[in-house]
């Protein structure tokens, strides 16, 4: 069953060109769905539109068999988690207060947390691994802390959905790996259904049920991480000699070093 | 272990905060350019004391005191507000251009001698109220494109339209010199005029707008982590800002309709109050209405006793205490902000 349907979508920014044109594309519910391509190629931009954030000027996106239109504030955040770029917030919360907000969804106005809500977020601290950070000042904490508290708050809205946005970037290569393989283990876990913004080709490959390519905001083609993933595709969509080696039963793809 | 401690700190804070409310309105009761003992209160309370020192505590003081409290209450909430949904430690009512917008109709009603005097408020408070949400509106409406707004493009049109309404205001003054003073007087501020009308139309629209904030208060911690964060956290970010921009309009302009142009109070208590008790809103938002509450009143006190006889405006006091104050704070406590 597709969760997430997104129907001839084209948006612009203004201007002549569209940001993104003609897209269509289905998520199932479990399935992890990673879009790459290069720069300005419309990623990001896709995930606004499934986010509700960007409106398209045509096309039609449905989550759960209903307009993204028609969903309000809260029922957005009740559907669909946000893990956004590392950003800085330079404001002395603790880590529980930040991962206590992805209660809010389901909290009403002038409501305190409950006990139970306290318990889902000590409970998602757990799972992203940073529950002795739980009282920790959220100006004190590394990178891959913070996008590990992200996850928690994400975890914490309990939603079918969690959109991914570069989750990864500046993050050294031990969080990378560590922040992907916990957030794909746990959408497997939970059934959740994740559409995920990536640079790294070898993460994509790696944590991907599905890899959509995209070029010039087009779809190029879309497939398992085994078929996109070869050197003819890779080379049209990036306009870059990349080398795909094998070892150790590894793919590991990798640009050509062009010295000038 | 901490969460625990924050919430004590913030219990203390609260409870610092009503003695000095308590101890600020003894002071703004007993000292004035005649002196009330403590003895003689007690008497008013006993409705025992001479008629004059009746007529002074009643007619003049308690109103006053009320009126600077209430007002820098509804200021600092409003400072604290507008700082939480603009992400920026610059904004306040004044740099929406509140006070440029009440100057200006507060100037038009002193020079041309403007008579709507309505409910116990003279002409220059009807009239700066009503420039002030003009601007308020004016810039909201500029920079509102396409149903979404620019945190930039709103500070900067305030800007733009706060220099407009001077200019203006400046225009006005130079062509009638003969009430420059009035003009220069009222706009640095001054609670002289407080009277139990003011304070019966002024203070439940300023307390109502102030607690009407309070329903945001955790939408401003979400919102702070940016729009696109906040619709997946649950909060619409745009009507959040257009909320709370029409309840701090409607508590900052009565706020400085009623008494002019008080600096730094809606500017400098949100973040000392930051500084001492953390970011959550929904502790900040009280705590910092107290704490211009008690600020105000104090300053107040200072501007009537500071040279005898003669009133400083308080807005002159505000700065001077306030000023020096925060520069210290923002240096020593940037480490704990």
């Amino acid at each position: 069953m597709n969760i997430i349907d997104v129907k001839n979508i084209t948006y612009s920014y203004g201007g002549n060109t569209n940001a993104i044109d003609n897209i269509s594309l289905a998520v199932e519910k479990g399935e992890i769905v990673t879009i790459i391509g290069p720069n300005g190629s419309g990623k990001s931009t896709i995930l606004k539109c499934i986010s509700g954030y960007l409106k398209p000027q045509i096309g039609e996106i449905s989550v759960n068999n209903k307009s993204i239109r028609e969903y309000s504030a809260k029922e957005i955040a009740q559907t669909m988690a946000l893990m956004q770029q590392h950003f800085s917030l330079d404001y002395d919360f603790t880590v529980m207060q930040i991962v206590l907000m992805g209660r809010n969804p389901h909290i009403k106005r002038m409501q305190g947390e409950t006990q139970q809500d306290y318990d889902i977020a000590n409970d998602s601290l757990k799972k992203a691994g940073i529950f002795h950070l739980k009282n920790r000042s959220i100006t004190s904490l590394s990178g891959g802390e913070w996008q590990r508290m992200i996850l928690a708050r994400a975890l914490c809205q309990q939603s079918a959905i969690m959109l991914l946005d570069e989750p990864v970037s500046g993050l050294d290569i031990k969080h990378q790996i560590n922040l992907m393989s916990i957030t794909a283990k746990l959408s497997r876990e939970n059934n959740i259904s994740v559409v995920c913004v990536l640079h790294d080709l070898n993460l994509a490959n790696n944590y991907s049920d599905r890899i959509i390519l995209l070029k010039e905001g087009r779809i190029y083609k879309s497939g398992t991480p085994a078929e996109m993933m070869t050197k003819e595709n890779l080379e049209y969509v990036y306009d870059t000699p990349i080398n795909i080696i094998n070892y150790n039963e590894t793919t590991i793809i990798t640009p050509e070093i062009i010295s000038e | 272990m901490e969460e625990n401690n924050k919430k004590k700190r913030f219990i203390n804070f609260l409870i610092v905060l009503f003695i000095l409310t308590v101890f600020s309105f003894l002071a703004a009761f007993l000292f004035g350019s005649s002196r009330v003992s403590f003895k003689e209160l007690i008497l008013i309370f006993n409705n025992t004391a001479p008629k004059s020192t009746h007529i002074i505590f009643f007619n003049i003081r308690l109103p006053r005191a009320l009126l600077s409290y209430i007002a820098g209450g509804a200021l600092a909430i409003s400072g604290a507000c507008l700082q939480g949904i603009f992400r920026n430690p610059m904004a306040d009512s004044y740099v929406l251009g509140v006070s440029s917008g009440a100057a200006l109709g507060a100037t038009i009603a002193i020079a041309f001698g403007v008579d709507i005097a309505f409910l116990g408020f003279s002409s220059v408070t009807i009239l700066a109220f009503i420039f002030a949400s003009f601007v308020i509106i004016a810039v909201y409406r500029i920079s509102k494109i396409n149903g979404t707004m620019s945190t930039f493009t709103l500070l900067l049109s305030g800007i733009a339209i706060s220099s407009l309404c001077s200019a203006f205001m400046y225009a006005i003054m130079v062509a009638s010199r003969d009430k420059m003073e009035n003009i220069i007087m009222w706009s640095m501020g001054s609670f002289t005029t407080a009277t139990w009308d003011k304070l019966y139309v002024g203070a439940p629209v300023m307390i109502i707008a102030s607690a009407l904030c309070l329903i945001y208060a955790r939408d401003l911690n979400i919102m702070l982590q940016g729009d696109e964060a906040a619709r997946h956290l649950g909060v619409n970010p745009n009507s959040t800002r257009r909320n709370l921009i029409i309840l701090t309009t409607i508590a900052s302009s009565a706020a400085i309709a009623i008494s002019g142009i008080i600096g730094f109070v809606g500017l400098i208590i949100p973040h000392v109050v930051r500084l001492i008790i953390g970011p959550d809103h929904r502790k900040l938002l009280v705590a910092s209405f107290f704490s211009g509450s008690v600020f105000l009143l104090i300053s107040d006190t200072i501007s009537r006793v500071l040279i005898y006889k003669h009133e400083i405006p308080v807005g002159v006091i505000t700065a001077f205490i306030g000023v020096p104050f925060f520069l210290y704070l923002l240096r020593n406590g940037r480490k704990t902000a």
